[in-house]
């Protein structure tokens, strides 16, 4: 039974800081079809979208990619990387990145960002991008003091 | 007694030594994630001041050329002149009010959009410094709204950063002292128990053998 509980904490933790996060993202080519683009995030929440960054945006691919990328790009902070280090997850996602922060892009589907960097994109892309925790690197080593118990 | 060096009122049992120390893994935990967000909260505040503070920068410098060309327009223009020219402005600019998230803090998001009506005037109706007023008025405008929504989004993330650090002090420096105090006092008190028996179970053996060898 106390496991059991532990376990529902465990997802209650996940659900509680990371409630901002969408339920499911919208493609480029879907928001700018809409007359006010946003998504619903699971607290329930609307986020609006600025219309001036999806255009951006819209400038920086080209138009075949507009339905393969989705929005917000998560900015996901993950503490086993120290303090202030981000990842962004996927191809397109990583080539807008480096096209905003002047950055060589080279295939990559993964790229680790740092503080002023993450300054930097969020100063252009407000709306456009948003904030997720990797908690599995905190769970990881809470069970490690679990453990030494 | 200050207040972390405090002990919570519990039962001197194991079961209850087992759930504290599932407690304060707990506590450890949200004390993590609460910090972090912090964090967060903290970069983004800070960004969105460095921003507000060049918005109203430009505002002001705005404000002087606008005011400045307004004035010369007037060596143009008669005041009945440019009340006519103003009147006949078409609503050709709106105002959009939504909501954006903001590491679970809902703040506005203004959105000044241009209907298809636009105003326009010809040189002969106007003149030089006039056109240049309207040409600034438009980016005014734009720099206005940007500063509302930084500036209520400045004040409602700091609410939530003053929530989040009182809940990060409260459990850095009184839930989880105060759970760690109590897990060694009841370590300590049960390896006390312990000790007891041990000296207790000697002391049979010794009174035991004392008996027998009498015996």
């Amino acid at each position: 039974m106390e496991k059991e509980l532990e376990e529902l904490l465990k997802a209650e933790l996940l659900r509680y800081a990371n409630k901002h996060i969408p339920y499911a993202r919208k493609t480029l080519k879907e928001l700018l079809s809409e007359d006010f683009p946003h998504i619903i995030c699971r607290d329930g929440s609307r986020h609006y979208f600025h219309r001036k960054e999806l255009e951006y945006l819209a400038s920086l691919l080209p138009r075949e990619a507009w339905q393969l990328i989705r929005l917000p790009i998560l900015i996901v902070l993950s503490p086993e990387l120290g303090e202030g280090a981000a990842v962004i997850n996927g191809n397109l996602e990583c080539y807008i990145v480096c096209k905003i922060l002047g950055l060589k892009y080279e295939g990559q589907s993964r790229m680790i960002i740092y503080r002023p960097q993450i300054a930097e994109l969020r100063r252009k892309l407000r709306t456009a991008t948003q904030y997720a925790l990797s908690l599995k690197s905190l769970l990881e080593k809470s069970e490690e003091l679990e453990a030494r118990f | 007694m200050s207040a972390h060096q405090k002990v919570l009122r519990v039962r001197y049992t194991k079961i209850e030594l087992i759930r504290l120390k599932r407690r304060l893994v707990v506590a450890r935990k949200i004390h993590r994630i609460l910090r972090e967000r912090l964090t967060i909260l903290i970069s983004e505040l800070y960004s969105m001041l460095k921003e507000a503070i060049e918005c109203r920068r430009r505002i002001h410098e705005l404000l002087i050329e606008v005011y400045s060309s307004l004035i010369k327009s007037y060596g143009h223009l008669s005041e009945s002149e440019l009340s006519m020219l103003t009147e006949g402005i078409p609503p050709y600019i709106k105002l959009y009010i939504a909501t954006k998230n903001v590491m679970g803090v809902i703040t506005p998001m203004l959105e000044v959009r241009r209907g298809k009506e636009k105003a326009t005037y010809t040189l002969s109706e106007t003149c030089i410094p006039l056109q240049d007023v309207i040409k600034r008025m438009d980016k005014l405008i734009e720099d206005i709204v940007t500063l509302a929504e930084l500036e209520k989004s400045i004040q409602l993330l700091s609410y939530e950063v003053i929530r989040t650090k009182r809940r990060v002090n409260a459990l850095e420096h009184i839930l989880i002292p105060r759970i760690e105090n109590t897990i060694r006092f009841l370590t300590m008190m049960f390896e006390e128990r312990e000790r007891e028996e041990k000296a207790r179970l000697k002391h049979v053996k010794t009174v035991l053998t004392k008996r027998r060898s009498g015996e």
